[in-house]
């Protein structure tokens, strides 16, 4: 029976990839320079204005910089910024002298005052526009950068470093009308970048090649990646077959990938969460009873002890930076019996019908969309299940013509204030990243104060009170908060991992390939 | 053989003597009566999600064990079967039904009208079908509906060339062109004269038909254009199983609805098989 079932598996996964691969020995490169990389989503395009995509961020940072990046221990390190120094009303940062753009051109400040003007600009269609809002930015001299936040913000680097404010090329950009410059075909083209690779093409649906940057400012070992936009499960039968070297695997196949030989897995914790967005300006959703009954009716327990094979945890909060949470929380544990009479209390009409989008393709949130439909279902609430590309969710967010969506990620860890973006009245999307349209201005009366202290203690004590308002008003739909593994291949050296999977690729520029 | 039989007396007889037919047929009934009565048989409901049964192996209490969410692998082949069956058979029906009416009107009419109909059979034959049916599901959206809708458009043709080929043989024929000379319409034609004359042969394309649509079904609901979740068709039952963790330890998985599609192609393909040979006067085989 295994034999049998080892040589069918073999055939249909055959059949499975065998179509998706014209990248595995490209003619001009030799495959020893050539690394596969997978992408758990299809990139759109790649412009810093765009709001936050995931993978259209994992592409960006290996093509473009920042001033400052965290690293795999969520700390801020230098990039383009050689060191920076916090003071009450500005921060200056001391950028790395004689660097070049990949096409030769010296790079100065002035392409990060022009970067940080344009991202600032709610005329250029930035999404970072809110977050910059009334901030003022100086170079004082072509290696200086001065930002001064409208009000004291501590939080304020978490907020502008990786994967936000890429920096853009003014001698590229720089004619470029401020209205029309979100359309510029630079965004799907961006050959011109600071990153340690330049762009060199996306195939749609294929992949997305990129070569060694030779203006980088130490030299890169790798002449080639290819980012491929697959599914988890054809990403881990590749890395057995040898034609993937890094990608992020499913916590239930494990022990698949561990019996290949030569890769190596890691796990670490997540920084961001997997939760359901329901869209908080539409009536049904307002009242906050409405939303504890959705969690009380998701055994979001079971959910990580089978998804996940108990590689991760249950997210009770908007906030994940440790200090910034109370000892206890709401839990919303496990009880339909509770949601179903939350549902009736709050006059839930069950005749409603709710839409869940998600971007299939990844196996845990795939099974959570399935459970949570017949969870909901259980309680009272029909859902009915569609699954949407990258861009029909992102237009559906900004007109808010979703029900729910189910996503995850970001990049909460550093400093509670980068979560605080997702909650605040003044970032809607795709101005912050408020997807579900909450409002609640005492708590953001909270977050401002907090982030206008200094000591920790004093924001701690602000960040808890507001993470209490947040556990009880429930503004998502939280539900697990997943280990981060990477599978890599022996031939990538080097890889360090990071739990944040949107800075995944924060140390490309050090990765060699062995043999 | 001393008493005349009917020509489907004898029709029937050639195919009850075909023993791979007769199993098509039989197989083919048993999976019917089984997905009609799939909520009685199945024991549990298709969709019932339950964590605590997590990709469990078959088992007294789940025959075919439970997939990645506990739903029950039986419960879903069952009512999955439904879902095929019905989509293969309704748009072999539509297919056929559009196809044999163009087919006899083009026989029978000749000219213009022959040559229009012709002519919109060779460009939908023209067009690699696959392509033009996952663009139109994209377009149009995946439900049920859609696929027997766009099934039957890009089929309609294979039953419509059977049809004309006859009809244009049937109308030299001395009856019908008798029935001509005591002034029978056209109409009348084709409804006393030419559908009956046909049916035989347009059952047998019928038969090869649903064994392509099941098929056609289930390779839609893998690409994710077709049935959607968490309804269950062998085709999504095949998606659900695409991973290599399910592949190399749980064939239970995989192994129902592959062998259900390939087991029910097969049995409509013999039975098609068997027709032909039955309904052909001057066939050899018994």
């Amino acid at each position: 029976m295994n034999r049998l079932s080892g040589a069918l598996a073999v055939v249909l996964l055959g059949l499975a990839i065998g179509c998706s691969d014209p990248t595995n020995t490209p003619a001009r490169v030799s495959p020893h320079d050539a690394i596969n990389v997978y992408l758990y989503q299809k990139p759109k395009r790649f412009s810093p204005l765009d709001p936050p995509s995931g993978p259209d961020q994992q592409v960006m940072t290996l093509i473009f910089d920042n001033l400052l990046a965290v690293d795999d221990s969520y700390t801020f390190v230098p990039r383009l910024a050689e060191r920076w120094e916090v003071a009450e009303d500005r921060i200056t940062f001391h950028l790395r002298q004689g660097l070049k753009w990949s096409d030769g051109t010296p790079f100065t400040s002035r392409d990060v005052l022009f970067t940080y003007k344009l991202l600032a600009d709610a005329e250029s269609g930035s999404a970072l526009a809110g977050r910059l809002a009334g901030a003022a930015f100086e170079a004082p001299d072509d290696t200086t950068f001065v930002i001064r936040p409208a009000r004291p913000n501590v939080g304020f680097l978490s907020l502008v470093a990786r994967p936000y404010a890429f920096i853009l090329p003014e001698h590229v950009l720089g004619r470029e009308p401020v209205d029309r410059i979100a359309s510029s075909a630079f965004f799907n083209h961006p050959t011109v970048g600071l990153g340690p690779y330049t762009f060199v093409s996306y195939r749609t649906d294929q992949y997305v090649e990129l070569a060694a940057n030779p203006h980088y400012r130490k030299p890169v070992s790798i002449a080639r990646i290819f980012l491929k936009p697959i599914s988890s499960d054809v990403a881990t039968a590749q890395l057995g077959t040898g034609e993937m070297d890094l990608a992020q695997i499913s916590p239930t196949d494990l022990r698949t990938v561990a019996a290949f030989k030569g890769v190596t897995v890691a796990a670490r914790p997540s920084p961001g969460f997997i939760r359901m967005a329901a869209d908080l300006s539409d009536k049904r959703f307002a009242d906050p009873r409405i939303r504890r009954a959705m969690l009380h009716a998701i055994d979001r327990k079971a959910l990580v002890a089978q998804l996940l094979a108990g590689r991760g945890r249950v997210q009770n909060s908007s906030f994940v930076t440790p200090w910034a949470l109370p000892g206890t929380l709401e839990e919303y544990a496990y009880d339909p019996a509770r949601a179903r009479s939350l549902l009736a209390e709050a006059g839930w009409n069950p005749a409603e019908k709710v839409t869940l989008s998600w971007i299939p393709g990844q196996r845990d949130r795939d099974a959570a969309a399935t459970v949570v439909q017949s969870a909901l279902g259980a309680a009272g609430m029909t859902v009915e299940l569609k699954q949407v590309q990258a861009a029909e969710l992102l237009e559906s967010y900004e007109k808010r013509t979703f029900d729910l969506a189910l996503y995850g990620g970001g990049s909460y860890a550093a400093d509670p204030s980068s979560s605080a973006t997702t909650i605040n009245c003044a970032a809607f999307y795709p101005t912050g990243s408020n997807v579900s349209n909450y409002c609640d201005p005492s708590l953001d009366t909270l977050t401002a104060q907090a982030d206008a202290l200094t000591d920790r203690e004093q924001r701690a004590k602000l960040y808890q009170e507001a993470a209490r308002r947040d556990n009880a008003q429930v503004p998502y739909l939280w539900l697990y908060n997943p280990d981060t593994l990477w599978a890599t291949s022996s031939r990538l050296r080097g890889f360090k991992p990071s739990g944040d999977f949107t800075t995944g690729f924060w140390n490309a520029d050090e990765w060699t390939v062995a043999g | 053989m001393s008493t005349a039989l009917s020509p489907a007396a004898l029709a029937a007889r050639r195919f009850l003597g075909n023993r791979l037919a007769l199993a098509g047929a039989v197989f083919l009934t048993a999976a019917g009566v089984l997905a009609l009565a799939a909520p009685l048989v199945a024991g549990h409901d298709p969709n019932a999600v339950d964590l605590a049964a997590f990709r469990e192996p078959p088992s007294a209490a789940h025959l075919l064990g439970t997939d990645s969410t506990g739903r029950d692998v039986f419960a879903r082949l069952l009512h999955a079967g439904r879902i095929s069956l019905l989509v293969g058979l309704l748009s072999s029906l539509a297919a056929l039904a559009v196809g044999t009416l163009l087919g006899a009107l083009a026989g029978v009419f000749g000219g213009a009208v022959d040559a229009v109909v012709m002519r919109a059979a060779d460009v939908v034959l023209s067009f690699p079908s696959l392509v033009v049916i996952v663009v139109l599901a994209g377009v149009l959206g995946p439900s049920t509906a859609m696929l027997v809708l766009v099934f039957a458009a890009g089929n309609w043709p294979t039953a419509c060339r059977v049809v004309r080929g006859l009809t244009l043989s049937l109308r030299e024929q001395e009856y019908v062109q008798a029935a001509r000379a005591f002034g029978a319409g056209r109409a009348a034609l084709i409804g006393r004269h030419v559908l009956p004359a046909v049916l035989s042969q347009v059952a047998v394309v019928g038969t090869l038909l649903v064994a392509q649509m099941i098929l056609l079904e289930a390779v839609l609901s893998f690409l994710g254009l077709g049935v959607q979740p968490p309804r269950a068709s062998w085709g999504t039952m095949l998606t659900d199983a695409q991973n290599l963790t399910l592949l190399q330890t749980m064939p239970w998985l995989w192994l129902p609805p592959g062998l259900a599609i390939a087991l029910t192609v097969l049995a409509v393909n013999f039975v098609g098989d068997g027709l032909r040979d039955a309904v052909d006067p001057k066939g050899t085989r018994r």
